[in-house]
């Protein structure tokens, strides 16, 4: 089974975003903000933020 | 040297920066909610009536004005699904909350307009935005001042001469609003007061904005009306256009108006907070990381409002109770954020638990946008109050601090009257 666009195998994750409660999903990603579905957290790039509340990364924990 | 604050112990503020003042202004009662929340905890999650009812005070909002049944939301799960689920329970409750008083703003928006709204200011409150920027730029300048002036006594009313002052002067600066304008410009865009009243503010606001921003267009600077002005705004069909005069005008009046009563207050609430807990207020001072998790603490614990509503879209089920389409549901902060099932002795102050998550900014797609901004502000103000005030302690010589404002609205303290041997 190949689940996750980089080809890893791993189950996908959520990520909760710990000041609006904005969920990552890695098997959804962030299409409308060109982050394609499967996108790994790690994957993310650096200047992506909480489509909601602006959130950076730092600001989120695994849900 | 010019100034970057306003000194609201020497303005006329008219009923500006009293919550009590300004509760009464809009007809509120201004009891503490928490003893009137106790008994809500024991029972449903969803329960039907509007929340003042259960509380047993007068209204402060109007539901019936909707026409439809009224629902209050209560335990953490419930209002966080409400705030999540915009599709559901909508912010077109703010048609008649503040798109009177603002015109069509984020608030009153939803779906993919508010999304594109939202979108053209989000880079701007981003956190490393708000760090940069925002507190480089303009928070270090205005605290200082207002430090300075602090230190050439021994003691103060730190509502007045901090915590009112500090959030106005940082996003009216950073917006490019001078200092000796700012307080008039605060004072137009108040939300209540008579239509005449409220006509005459808001023709004054948009005069002043209107000749900064035609400022702007021509010379920009680096300040958040010239990047309004400048802004692009995507449009439905994905093409950009930039913002019109008018919804650059609004944009800045909802700003303006949301990110400077709500941290005067919530600062307020956690100095109070800090001043009546002393060892958790030595616990900070000495160890300064610990700031994000005691502001998230006392967000949580006492936010400066106690519940919002929501305009139900749709029949829908929430734990099991049935709410039917064209209803109006309150989503209660104050039981929410101190529901027993998510905290343990939630009516406690603790600024030592794990930063967990709450509803004090809200949630889901109209969570705060100021809120990173907001955060950043008290942290950079609570640090200089530890460095630059010592022996931080109430003034004997008042009584002892309260909070006022109304129940569900607008809560803060009526004055902070504190003394210190000041320092630098
Ligand atoms: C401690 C301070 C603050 C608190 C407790 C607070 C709280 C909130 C809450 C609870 C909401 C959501 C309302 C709802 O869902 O119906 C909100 C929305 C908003 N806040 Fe704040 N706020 C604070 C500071 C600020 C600041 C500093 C700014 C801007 C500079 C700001 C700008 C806004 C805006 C523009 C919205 C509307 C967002 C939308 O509807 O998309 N707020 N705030």
């Amino acid at each position: 089974m190949n689940d996750t666009a980089s080809g890893s195998d791993a189950a996908f994750k959520d990520y909760a975003c710990l000041y609006c409660g904005y969920i990552y999903e890695e098997e959804a990603g962030d299409p409308d903000n060109g982050i394609a579905p499967g996108t790994r957290w790690e994957d993310l790039p650096e200047d992506w933020c909480c489509p909601h509340c602006s959130a950076e990364k730092d600001g989120f924990e695994l849900a | 040297m010019t100034s970057a604050t306003v000194d609201l112990s020497v303005k006329d503020r008219g009923t500006l920066f009293n919550p009590d003042d300004e509760a009464k202004a809009a007809g509120w009662g201004t009891l503490d909610p928490y003893p009137l929340l106790e008994k809500l905890h024991d029972g449903p999650p969803v329960v039907k009536g509007a929340l003042e009812d259960l509380m047993g005070i007068p209204r402060q909002y109007n539901p019936g004005m909707w026409g439809g049944e009224v629902y209050s939301i209560l335990s953490f799960e419930a209002v966080n699904k409400a705030f999540m689920d915009g599709e559901t329970f909508s912010n077109r409750v703010y048609e008649r909350l503040s798109k009177p008083a603002l015109g069509d703003t984020l608030l009153n928006l939803d779906g993919g307009e508010h999304k594109r709204l939202r979108n053209v200011s989000k880079p701007w409150f981003k956190p490393s935005f708000t760090d940069g920027w925002w507190t480089e730029m303009w928070t270090v300048a205005a605290v200082k001042e207002i430090f300075d002036r602090l230190t050439e006594k021994d003691q103060a009313d730190l509502n007045l001469e901090l915590c009112a002052p500090l959030p106005m002067s940082v996003v009216s600066a950073g917006f490019g609003i001078p200092a000796s304008e700012a307080l008039e410009f605060r004072k137009a865009l108040l939300l209540h007061g008579s239509p005449e009243e409220m006509a005459k503010g808001h023709a004054f606001a948009a005069e002043m904005l209107t000749r900064l921003m035609e400022e702007r267009r021509a010379n920009p600077k680096d300040d958040l009306i010239s990047r309004f002005v400048h802004a692009d705004i995507e449009n439905e069909d994905g093409s950009t256009r930039k913002l019109t005069n008018d919804e650059a005008m609004r944009y800045c009046f909802l700003i303006i108006h949301a990110g400077g009563g709500t941290t005067w207050r919530q600062l307020g609430i956690t100095i109070m907070a800090l001043l009546n807990h002393p060892e958790q207020m030595e616990m900070l001072r000495k160890d300064r990381s610990l700031m994000r998790q005691a502001i998230q603490e006392v967000t949580r614990w006492y936010p400066t409002d106690t519940a919002f509503l929501r305009y139900v879209e749709k029949d829908t089920v929430l734990e099991g109770v049935e709410l039917k389409a064209g209803s109006i549901a309150y989503l209660c902060l104050g039981t929410a954020n101190r529901d027993r099932k998510q905290w343990d002795k939630p009516d406690e102050l603790d600024i030592m638990r794990p930063a967990k998550r709450h509803f004090a900014f809200g949630a889901g797609a109209h969570a705060c946008l100021g809120q990173h901004l907001s955060r950043q502000e008290m942290e950079v103000a609570l640090g200089a109050m530890f460095d630059r005030l010592g022996d931080l302690r109430w003034d004997p010589d008042y009584p002892p601090a309260a909070l006022g404002g109304g129940t569900l609205i607008g809560r803060g303290p009526v004055a902070l009257n504190v003394r210190y041997t000041p320092i630098g």
